[in-house]
Order: structure tokens, then sequence, then C-alpha cells
């Protein structure tokens, strides 16, 4: 939507509130990523590093709320406006979720063994947190812009996630029946595989509600 | 759907050359709040004043187009202004009591219509209306008093007692509320509320919260034209036309 | 610390001496026109002071011989005269008779007329009657008289001096209140003119024009403010009424003796004919005074009338009418107020005449009180232009009682809004 409210300060409250959730999207991100680094190469430091954020993201959450209550408490507003107040903070929720997958991720990196993962679940699940990040950063921009377009296409592009994740379910099972490999570290590789899928769904989530925002129709209902 | 008791369809109000209404379709239903809302001067002052034909009063203005009450169209010949504007009531802006006693004030209608038979039935109409207007307890003492020595939501309700007094089939409100102060609005609009069930009430507000607090639907005017209708709920939650949206969110189109 | 004065603009003290010379040209205009104003009255008062007394001179008569039941046949001039023969009886020649008869006043007859009919007990007996004396006496009597002059200049002669210092010893002479001012019709003796019958004539005058103008111009003004089409017509009317309250009022009377008196033939120099003028000159004041007051009630009264499903006629009638009415009575009084001092019209329909007996209706013949004035001050007698001052008096007195009426209904009128 590109006109704009009479009272200029109105959209400077929105926006302020759009760049935190960005702001906070963007730091989910890089949490995901080091999530998955650590999987391959665990890293004690880094991982008490990546909880204590995960406690900034949780901060995050909790302020975006405060602001969005206090934009719709001062501010009244109606229809597209309401929509674009209240949908922050269970985009919000979302990415907090997809933050304390990563937290998981990371704490589970310190049970196994560096290395442990064997190549061809290492590729996979590379594959899906590569896929896993370009949407976190289309989504967010289409968050950003508005841009209908973007959200369908993150929306589209969480098949793809569904399936690589079965693939690890079906190879696992494969590699659970040769007992070639080390049961405990598939089980965590499927276990991480899972939490992946989930964040795809989080993510999927988020873009529904971007185009709840600009259209006012509840996906979640109609797909 | 029921159908609808108020009917508007094609209307047009002129002054003199200058057209404020275009072409309006507007159905109105029984026992249901409807707000006009809009900006200044969008037509839906001059659209409320069609219903009673207080227009009428202004040579210059000139009426096209059909306008049922009823079924009866209110504009035809055989129509008599003053026995409908008995079965059309109208509360204005500001409270405009007349410089008589409380107690004059609402019999007045039922006197110039001669609608009570003796003095004891005038007096209970009085006290009917009075009542439901929510203003018996508090002036029950002083009837006798002028009806201008009362607060102004005290008068508001007043003029809204002098109206129902007469039982009319529709009651029009304009901005009733915009003179008085947030308790006294607020007490008008419960009394609105109540209303409902006994009358049939068009009322214009510039404040889209009353707007979206007291009607069951809602009309937007924009420049002499209905832009959209349609239940509250939907209109301000997510209104179907980009030009209501601007107007409630106050954004620049 | 700010200092207000260092961003007031150009200079304060400028500003603030302007204030002040603005303020002091307005209280020296109202106190000069006070000053002209208290000059008026008070040469004016100081004029009509001689008025308030009336010297009496007590003649004794002999109404031994008076028949009771044939009042009306006795000659009481005579009477009169035989009594101040009897008080001087050193009198002989004719010409001194004639001064002593002068000594009362040419109404001393009727007077003691009056005085029997009043008190029938006085028949047969010699009694001592309180008589007006001559106006040449009551002003010799007051000290208004220049005596400095010689005999043949004066206006009293030194034989009535004689007389009246006798009187005086006697104590014969007295002055009393000059009620007569009010109970009295004009004479064309200035000691017993009073203003009675003009009083009397100018009440007749202004109930008749308050009875025709007030209801005529009271409903003219509802239909032009409430009723009338906003079209040509009323906008001619209406500047044809605002002209026709600019109109000198002498050309009323030129309307009122060519027509009213003229072609409808209607008795001269009557109430009903002054009253119409006057009513003719009033109208277009009360017109558009009570245009003015109907136009000051709020419109929203009558939009809740007729939102109400009341007629035009009812909304009117029940609530602006009521709410206008008192500025439509005060428009109306200050019509009258002007009517009552407006003399032109009057004399242009013959109200000039001398008019002594009070009219009785409003067909006979009538003057009215600024026309008394006009006449009293043509005439060159010196008791006349006391009178004149007196007269003119009562008629300011008449005028502020007016506008007093006007303001106490206003403001009882008023309150119930």
């Amino acid at each position: 939507m590109e006109n704009v409210h009479i009272t200029s300060s109105f959209d400077k409250d929105l926006g302020e509130i759009k760049a935190r959730v960005v702001k906070m999207g963007t730091l989910v991100a890089s949490q995901l990523s080091e999530g998955m680094l650590m999987l391959a190469n665990p890293d004690a430091a880094r991982v008490e590093a990546l909880v204590k954020n995960d406690r900034k993201v949780n901060g995050m959450n909790t302020s975006i709320a405060k602001h969005a209550e206090r934009l719709i408490a001062l501010r009244q507003p109606m229809a597209l406006d309401l929509r674009e107040a209240l949908s922050p903070i269970n985009i919000a929720t979302e990415l907090e979720r997809i933050g304390d997958h990563a937290k998981s991720a990371a704490k589970r990196s310190q049970k196994m063994l560096r290395g442990a993962i064997p190549p061809e679940f290492q590729a996979l699940l590379s594959a899906i947190s590569g896929l896993l990040q370009t949407q976190i950063d289309d989504v967010l921009r289409a968050y950003d812009k508005s841009d209908l377009a973007l959200a369908a296409h993150v929306r589209e592009q969480d098949r793809q996630v569904d399936d690589l994740n079965r693939k690890v379910f079906e190879l696992s099972v494969l590699a659970l029946s040769d007992g070639k490999r080390d049961a405990a570290t598939l089980m965590n590789v499927v276990l991480v595989s899972r939490n992946l899928e989930r964040v795809g769904d989080h993510i999927v989530n988020i873009a529904r509600y971007v185009n709840q925002i600009v259209t006012g129709d509840d996906l979640k209902a109609t797909e | 759907m029921n159908s609808p008791f108020l009917s508007a369809r094609n209307v047009s109000i002129f002054y003199g050359d200058k057209q404020a209404v275009f072409d309006v379709d507007l159905d109105i239903e029984a026992n249901k709040v409807t707000a006009l809302i809009g900006p200044s001067g969008c037509g839906k002052s001059t659209f409320l004043r069609a219903i009673n034909r207080m227009n009428d009063q202004i040579s210059s203005c000139r009426f096209e187009g059909s306008l049922k009450i009823g079924g009866q169209d209110i504009y035809d010949k055989s129509v008599n202004v003053v026995a409908l504007r008995a079965q059309v009531g109208m509360v204005f802006q500001k409270p405009n009591p007349f410089p008589k006693s409380i107690f004059e004030n609402v019999a007045y209608g039922l006197k110039i219509h001669k609608l009570t038979s003796s003095k004891t039935e005038l007096q209970d109409r009085v006290e009917w209306s009075l009542k439901s207007a929510g203003l018996w307890d508090e002036i029950a003492d002083r009837l006798n008093e002028p009806g201008n020595s009362l607060s102004g939501g005290q008068q508001q309700r007043l003029c809204i007692a002098r109206t129902i007094a007469v039982e009319p089939k529709v009651i029009l409100m304009d901005e009733p509320c915009s003179a008085l102060d947030p308790i006294a609005t607020a007490v008008v609009e419960e009394l609105i509320d109540n209303m409902r069930k006994d009358f049939t009430i068009v009322i214009v507000t510039h404040s889209m919260q009353q707007a979206a607090r007291i009607s069951q639907q809602t009309a937007f005017f924009h420049l002499g034209q209905l832009v959209e209708f349609g239940e509250t709920k939907d209109v301000f939650t997510n209104p179907r036309e980009q030009r209501t949206q601007n107007y409630i969110t106050g954004r620049i189109g | 610390m700010i200092d207000f004065s260092k961003h007031a603009g150009f200079d304060l003290s400028v500003r603030t001496r302007a204030e002040k010379r603005f303020q002091w040209t307005g209280r020296l205009a109202i106190l000069l026109s006070l000053a002209f104003l208290g000059w008026m009255m008070v040469t004016i008062i100081w004029g009509a002071i001689g008025a308030t007394q009336s010297v009496q001179i007590a003649v004794s008569v002999d109404l031994s011989r008076v028949d009771g039941q044939a009042i009306e046949n006795t000659r009481f001039g005579s009477i009169v005269k035989t009594g101040l023969r009897s008080q001087f009886p050193e009198v002989s020649k004719r010409a001194d008779k004639k001064k002593l008869y002068n000594l009362v006043s040419p109404e001393g007859g009727f007077e003691l007329a009056r005085q029997v009919q009043k008190n029938p007990d006085l028949l047969g007996e010699t009694a001592l009657i309180w008589l007006t004396a001559s106006d040449d006496l009551s002003q010799y009597y007051r000290g208004q008289m220049d005596v400095d002059l010689p005999e043949d200049q004066r206006q009293v002669s030194d034989l009535e001096i004689a007389w009246i210092t006798d009187l005086a010893d006697r104590g014969q002479i007295r002055t009393k209140a000059n009620w007569g001012f009010f109970t009295n019709g004009d004479s064309r003796e200035p000691e017993i003119a009073g203003i009675l019958a003009a009083l009397v004539g100018s009440a007749l005058s202004l109930a008749v024009c308050f009875a025709l103008s007030f209801p005529i111009g009271i409903a003219a003004a509802t239909y032009l403010e409430e009723f009338a089409p906003l079209n040509r017509i009323s906008d001619i009317v209406e500047v044809n009424i605002n002209n026709l309250a600019a109109v000198p009022s002498i050309v009323f009377g030129l309307l009122g003796l060519s027509i009213f008196l003229g072609y409808f033939g209607l008795p001269r120099s009557s109430p009903l004919v002054g009253g119409m003028v006057l009513s003719l000159m009033t109208l277009p004041t009360i017109i558009i005074a009570s245009r003015a007051s109907l136009k000051s009630v709020p419109p929203s009264i009558k939009e809740a009338a007729l939102a109400l499903g009341a007629t035009p006629v009812q909304a009117v009638f029940h609530h602006v009418f009521p709410v206008a009415l008192p500025g439509m009575l005060t428009g109306a009084i200050i019509g009258m107020a002007r009517a009552l001092g407006d003399t032109a019209p009057l004399l242009m329909i013959g109200m000039v005449a001398f008019i002594v007996d009070i009219p009785k209706s409003i067909l006979e013949p009538a003057t009215a009180l600024p026309v008394q004035i006009f006449l009293w001050a043509d005439s060159p007698e010196r008791a006349f232009s006391e009178k004149t001052s007196a007269a003119i008096l009562a008629l300011l007195f008449f005028l502020v009682a007016m506008n007093l009426v006007a303001i106490l209904l206003r403001r009882k009128l008023e309150q119930r809004f």
C-alpha cells in the first residue's frame, strides 16, 4: 500500500514496529545458520553465545508485543492498520519459535561427536538449512515490502523442504536396517531434520500472515 | 434478509445547480441502527434530511428519485409533510429544547398531533417518554423547570424524549453527540442501543469509533456518492472499497 | 527570567500611549455630551420653577343674595368685583377700578362659581375666598418683574403695587403649589393654563396609534420574516419599509390631511386622525424592530418544531413568536416614544387649535403635548415661557417613563427564555 496516513507519525510508528520485526528475523536467521554450523563442528563457547542470543530473541518478541499494544491503544487502528498492528505479534511469535529450534539444534550438537554425521546426511541437512535461509530472507523481505507474490513463492518452496525432510527419513530408515551407521547419530539427524521442517512451517505461517495483512484473508483456513 | 423498511433508489439531491447527492441506492432495515459516515460535505446530512423532508424548507433544494418508507413513496404528492414528520423524527447536532418547561417540551408533539385525549394520558405519555430516554429519574421532581436549565447531555436526552413521545417509526440523528462530553456521549449511545428494539435509527456521525460502536450497518458517503454499504463489522475490519479503507484509516488517497 | 516586553513588537510605550489617548478621547466625548445634556436640563428646570407656584388673592365675597337654585344664572364675576371694591373702598376712578379688578385673574368669576358648586354651604354668607391672582400680579409678587423701570414702561403701576403691598400686609396674598398645571386645560390666561387637555389628547392619540400600529406591525413583520417567499417582491417591500422609516414625519401629516381629512372627511384635529397619522409613522419602525427581534431567535427552535411535525404557522406562533415578543414590545414602545414627541404631522392635521376642554372621546377636537409646547413657546407673555419649560419637563418625564416601561417589560419577559 503506497498511500500514506495524514498523520505521518502513525506511519512512523508502524514502520518502527516493522523494522523491529525485520531485525528480529535477521537475528533469528543468523541463529539458525550458526546452529547448523554447530552440528557439523560443535564449539562449546559458540553454543553458549547462541543460547545467550536466544534470550535476546525472546526479549525482542516481548518488546514487539508491547509496541504493538501501545500502538493499538493510542491510535485505535482500523481495518488494514489494525492488521498491520496485530500481525507483528503473531510473526514475532513464529520467529521466536524458529529461534527455539535453532537453539535446540545447537544443543543437540553438544551430544554428538565432531564429524559424527555421515556425509550423505550432512549434505541433505545443509540443503534444507540453505533453503530455509533463503526462505527466511524472502519472507522478511515480503513482509517489509508487502510483496504478496514473494510470500506465495515462499509457501511454494516449503514443498521442497518437506521433500528433503522425507528423504532424510527414508535414508535413515535404510541406514538403520543396514546397521552400518551409529543409531544414536541417526536418531539425532532425524530429530534435527524434523526441527528444520518445523522451521519451514513457521516460515510458511509468517508468509500467510503477510498475505493476511494485505488481503485480510486467513489462508490457514483455506489452504 | 428481511425486506428493507426504508428504501432509497436513484436518489439525487440538488441545491440549485449544484448536485450534492449522486444517484444513491440504499436499503435500511427496520429496528437496526444504520450509520452514515463520510468526510464533511459528502452529502450524508443532505441525504438524512431528505428522509423527513426537512430539505423542503430550503427553496433551492430539489429531490430526484424515490424514497420509500414502509412501501410509501414519501415524496408523493399525496403525502402530507406534517404527518410524515410525526412518523420520522429528528434529533439535531446541537441540543435545541424549546424555551419552555421540560414537561411542555415533551408534550408539544403530543399536543399538536392530538395524540392524547386527556390530561392524565398526556402526563403518562410524557412520563413514559422521559423514562425511555433515561431522563426520568434525574428530573422527575422538576418537570416545570425550563428545558435549557439542564446540562448538555440531559438536554440532548430531552430532545430524544421529545422525539420518542410521538412514537415515530424512524428516528434520524444528525451527529447527536458531537456537542457532548464523553460520559454524556456514552449515556446517549447506550440509550440509542436500547431504542433499537422499538425504532429504526439512522445516525450521521463524524466519529468512526461511534459508528463502529453503535451501528449494525454502515454506509460510507464520499463526494455525494454512496461508496460502500454493509455490515458494520465488515466495513471497519475489511472494507471492499479502497476509498472506504482510506477514510477509515485516515489515509490520503 | 523572560522579559516579555522585549518581544512586544514595536515600541510598547508608543502603543500604551495611543491606547490611553483613545480611551481619554472616548471619555471626553461622553463628558461633553453629558455636559450639554446637563446644561439643557438645568436651563429647562430653572425656567420651569416659576410655573410650580401660583399666587392667590383672598377676596371677600358676599354670597348672601345668591339664589341656590339659580347658580348658573348668577354672575359671579360681578360678585368678585364687588368684593374687591369692598376691600379697597377708596378706589373711585373708573380707570383705577379697572386696575383693581385686574388684580384677580379674569377666570376669577368661574373659579368662584366652581367653588360654590363644590361647597354649597358658602351660600348665604360673606366669605373670604381664595382666587387666582392675575398673571401681572403673580409675576410681580414672585419677584420676576423688573420694577426699576419708570412707571409707564412697567407692567404694574405704583397704585397696583400699593394695593398688593396692602393685601400682603393683611395676609390676603399667598403662594400655592400650582396643581392647576396638571388639572386645567389651556387658557389665554397663563396663570391658569394647564396641560391636562394636551395630556389627554396625547394619551388618546397614542392609544389609537398603538392599537393600530402594534397588531398590524407585528403581523406584517412576522409574515415578512417567516412566511414570505424570498423573491424580488419581498426585497422591494423590505427596501420600501426601510425607506419609509426615514421619511420626515411632516409628510405623513400631509398624507393625513389629504386622505383622512380631505377624502374620508374624518373630524379635524381629533385624536383618531392624530393616532392614525402617528401610526403610519410608527409602523415602519415597529416592523423593522420586530423583524430584527424575530431574526434573532435561534433558527434551531423553529427547526425542532418543524421536525416534530408542526406546520410552519404552528412553529412560528408557538415558539418563535413568544421568544421575539419582548423585543417586539420594546421596539413598539420606542416607536411610541417617538410618536409622542412628534409635532409636525399633528400640526398638519389641525391639532394646533386652541383647546380648552378636555377631550372625552377620540372624535372630539384635541391637542397634543408637543403641540401645546409649540403654542405656548410662541406666546410673548413671560408667564407662558415658564409654562413652556414646565410642559417640556412633563413631556420628558412621559418619555422617560415610557422607556422605563419598555426596559422593565423586556426584562420581565426575557426571564422566561
